[in-house]
């Protein structure tokens, strides 16, 4: 640009008169373009670069790298202890190999002890009703009066005995009845109870992993918790069944000792009313 | 030399002839010619790229290494506890064991609900239907237990008819006993009771997740503790039956020896009469 300004200088002083004019306007107009033109720009950087890019890469490599370690480390942990110490797989087998050494080693022998069923009656009658009381079905169920009526006989007729023994003999029968019947409706739940337990002891034990895995236990453990329940409530109904015997037994006998209060007072009423006579 | 030196002075006569062509010319270079740029890149942009690339490469090497570490980790760990610790068919499997549970305490409540009734006569039967009426899981007829009671069993005798030991022993033993048929009624309906809350639990195992199943487990365990509870006062109520029971039988036989001694004063005093 420079140059351009001499060259017009140049021009400028080797012309003259209405030429010249011409000439230094021309030349005004290149110098006040320069003028005008921005000087070319240098960038100035207000900091210093390879200090920002050095930055940059220190909380890379340092601080986010040094996270990304520490992060691969606990996860690194992590798989370790599920895989080593909290579910490793060997143990898992172990778990169910236990589980069926322990249902080799002791089902048969509980179960063939539970299959003791005595059956002991001789003659026909006890023979039916023992048979019907000890077939652990409810199958049968309504057949226990009839049988029980055949052993033990059914309640007297009317005049061949007071009302109150009639009343007292067909509460302890029903009692003793309602107990039996109950008793096969208890031994049927029980059996199923036991089926239901062998049916957990097998799915937990068993040896495929997609079958039986450690994160399916909670649920099986839950299935059987609420087993338990139900099984505690057989266990009252039971225990009420044996209330209601053990109450209607001691009625019975304080109805005799009623009874018997009852004619001692009416016998000592008809003694004295016999000494008074004579 | 010389031919250089006619040359310029040539050239120096034609520009003072064309001075003002040549100064247009000049103008319009200055306005066209373009202004001075940066050609070559300055030490600043070199530098900066270069530490871009550096940039690059260490993400590369430490973020997408580090990432690509936890991924495999994070990997292995899914593949693991979905092959070893939750497989989707051994949940099904737990799954289908409760459901096989609730179906087996479906059908002992079928069981248990099976009527039991063997009493022939009005008393006896009224009596009976009271004493049952627990397996429907209401204890509502416990308030009618006594009336049917006394109608079987009589009501204690007037003092008229006993003494007031014998009064007393009868009237405790039917308090124990009618305590404890009421007691009984009120044990089936918790049984029933308990029966259908398990079924709930068991129904609600079905909808749980392998983690959420420990909670229905709690739950349960609650009832569990619960039902315990109940077990252990229905041996109790038992226990009292019997306790009352042995204490009839030792009643007895103090009443017993008693009424022997009066008896035995009483023959003593005829005999000294005579």
């Amino acid at each position: 640009m420079l140059i351009l300004t001499a060259l017009f200088s140049g021009l400028m002083l080797l012309n003259v008169g209405r030429r010249r004019r011409v000439v230094a306007v021309l030349l005004i107009g290149c110098v006040a373009i320069l003028g005008v033109s921005p000087p070319p720009a240098q960038a100035q950087l207000p900091f210093c670069l390879p200090c920002v890019i050095q930055a940059v890469l220190t909380t890379i490599t340092v601080t986010i790298g040094g996270w990304l370690t520490q992060i691969n480390g606990v996860l690194g942990k992590l798989f370790s202890l599920f895989t080593q110490t909290v579910w490793p797989l060997a143990k898992t087998n172990l778990a169910k190999s236990q589980i069926q050494s322990i249902i080799t080693r002791f089902l048969g022998v509980i179960q063939s002890m539970m299959s003791i069923n005595p059956h002991t009656a001789t003659l026909p009658n006890p023979v039916s009703l023992e048979s019907i009381i000890r077939n652990r079905s409810t199958a049968d169920i309504t057949s226990v009066p009839q049988a029980y009526a055949q052993t033990f006989r059914p309640v007297p007729q009317p005049g061949n005995i007071a009302p109150q023994d009639r009343d007292l003999i067909d509460m302890d029968d029903a009692m003793a009845q309602d107990n039996l019947m109950m008793l096969k409706e208890s031994d049927q739940s029980q059996d199923l109870q036991l089926q239901l337990a062998n049916q957990i002891e097998s799915l937990i034990g068993n040896p495929d992993i997609n079958i039986s895995a450690p994160g399916g236990a909670p649920i099986i453990t839950a299935a059987a918790v609420a087993g338990q329940i139900q099984s505690q409530a057989v266990t009252q109904r039971m225990l009420a069944a044996m209330l209601r015997q053990e109450a209607a037994r001691l009625a019975h006998d304080n109805a005799i000792r009623k009874r018997n209060a009852a004619y001692a007072g009416q016998l000592q009423t008809d003694m004295t009313n016999i000494l008074q006579h004579r | 030399m010389n031919g250089a030196k006619t040359g310029v002075a040539k050239t120096c006569r034609w520009s003072c002839r064309h001075a003002i062509l040549l100064a247009l010319v000049l103008l319009l270079s200055t306005i066209v010619v373009p202004r001075k740029v940066q050609g070559q890149p300055s030490p600043c942009c070199a530098l900066l790229a270069e530490g871009l690339g550096t940039i690059n490469i260490t993400l590369g090497s430490v973020i997408g290494a580090g990432l690509q570490a936890i991924n495999v980790i994070l990997n292995n760990t899914n593949t693991f506890l979905q092959t070893n610790v939750w497989p989707q068919k051994a949940i099904a499997q737990a799954l289908g064991m409760a459901g096989q549970v609730g179906g087996l305490y479906a059908q002992i409540a079928r069981i248990l609900q099976i009527p039991i009734a063997t009493a022939t006569l009005p008393n006896p039967k009224q009596l009976e239907t009271i004493l049952m009426s627990g397996m429907s899981g209401s204890a509502g007829q416990i308030s009618n237990a006594s009336g049917s009671y006394a109608a079987v069993y009589k009501v204690v005798p007037t003092p008229q008819s006993a003494s007031p030991a014998v009064r007393d022993l009868i009237d405790m033993t039917d308090a124990v006993a009618q305590d404890a048929m009421q007691r009984a009624i009120a044990i089936d309906a918790i049984a029933t009771q308990e029966l259908s809350a398990a079924d709930q639990i068991n129904a609600n195992i079905l909808t749980a997740a392998p983690g959420t199943a420990p909670m229905i487990e709690a739950e349960a365990d609650a009832w569990l503790v619960r039902a315990n509870a109940y077990t252990q006062s229905a041996l109790s109520d038992l226990m009292r039956v019997r306790a009352i029971d042995l204490a009839d039988s030792g009643a007895h036989l103090k009443l017993g020896s008693g009424w022997a001694a009066v008896t035995q004063q009483n023959i003593n005093s005829t005999l000294q009469h005579k």
